[in-house]
């Protein structure tokens, strides 16, 4: 009798999840891989070139504030040097302008005026005098004013008696 | 389409997902931060290095002016002495053609400060003349190498005289700026 020997020459089936697993790593992989790869190498280039970059800058950094640092006093007598130019500037200002005022007033004064007091003090002027010729009151205030400036003469008070006008005048410069 | 074929597809697709995915968070974002905040610290460099650059150009264009100013240096220092001085201001007064009367100069107190200070010296006296001789005191003054500013003046007829003298009362200012 003969023996029966029974062969199954077909691959055994493999599970679906293995089957597709295995389709993918073969298919999708590699290029998710070599895609990745390319990235991070491009970073890694870039960032060679940004450290050098950056290793330079705070290189220059250093120098650069070590220069500044030297040169601190030299900042410091030039802050103190101008900060004296700006206070001798308004000095100079205050000192043109009291002169500019103390001049202007009594050089401007017409003949026939005779001022009785003259007080400067913090820029302002008081002055009172007299006249017999009113018209020279008017006068004097007009040639303030062209030179000092519209605003900067106030006729403060005018009386008369016995035909003398008796006047006093505040002039800001 | 059968099940078979559904399920291989979308078993592909969610490896395909998972993959990408796993790369992306671990791989792929770490890198691009790195990049990107390698790129704000050399941004962030540049501008510091340009101010300072900046800063060292200004130094230089100072250091260039004080040099081309140096000489007139001593100016300031006689317009702005940094001791009061006091001597000085005397002889000076005394060497004007006016006739002055009376005279005082209050002394100051230098009160230590942080910062270099401007500091009056207040001058009181009276001159006596006529009004040409005032005028010619008040620019004497002002004319000098250091600073004086008439802060107060007033001008009337001198007692007991006729003629045309006036007495002056007036208060001057002088400076001096004394160093911290």
């Amino acid at each position: 009798m003969a023996i029966a020997y029974k062969f199954n020459l077909l691959e055994r089936k493999k599970s679906a999840f293995v089957s597709v697993a295995v389709d993918f790593l073969n298919q999708y992989i590699r290029y998710i891989l070599v895609i990745t790869e390319l990235i991070v190498l491009g970073v890694f280039f870039v960032k060679i070139l940004l450290d050098q970059r950056i290793v330079d800058l705070k290189e220059g950094i250093d120098q650069k504030n070590q220069i500044i640092i030297a040169a601190s006093p030299l900042i410091q007598n030039n802050n103190r040097m101008a900060k004296k130019i700006t206070e001798i500037d308004t000095l100079l200002s205050a000192q043109k302008s009291t002169y500019t005022l103390f001049t202007t007033v009594l050089d401007n004064v017409p003949s026939s005026v005779r001022l009785s007091s003259f007080a400067l003090e913090k820029g302002v002027v008081d002055v009172s005098g007299a006249t017999y010729n009113a018209i020279d009151i008017k006068k004097y205030e007009k040639r303030l004013k062209k030179v000092l400036g519209e605003r900067s003469v106030v006729i403060k008070r005018i009386t008369i008696d016995a035909g003398k006008y008796t006047f006093e005048v505040q002039i800001q410069s | 389409m059968n099940i078979k074929q559904r399920i291989k597809n979308y078993s592909t697709a969610s490896l395909l997902l998972l993959f990408t995915s796993f790369f992306l968070i671990f791989a792929i974002k770490p890198s691009v931060e790195l990049i990107v905040s390698l790129f704000h610290e050399k941004d962030e460099l540049s501008r510091i290095d340009k101010t300072l650059e900046i800063k060292i150009q200004n130094i230089i264009q100072a250091q260039n002016t004080y040099m081309t100013l140096a000489e007139n240096i001593d100016v300031l220092d006689k317009a702005l002495p940094q001791k009061m001085r006091i001597t000085d201001i005397k002889q000076l007064l005394a060497s004007s053609s006016a006739t002055i009367d009376s005279l005082s100069i209050e002394q100051q107190t230098i009160i230590p400060s942080t910062a270099d200070s401007l500091t009056p010296i207040v001058i009181s006296l009276t001159t006596q003349g006529e009004y040409s001789q005032i005028k010619k005191f008040v620019g004497f003054l002002i004319q000098r190498p250091r600073i004086f500013t008439v802060e107060q003046i007033q001008l009337g007829k001198a007692e007991g005289t006729e003629s045309a003298q006036l007495k002056t009362p007036m208060i001057i200012n002088s400076y001096f700026y004394a160093p911290k």
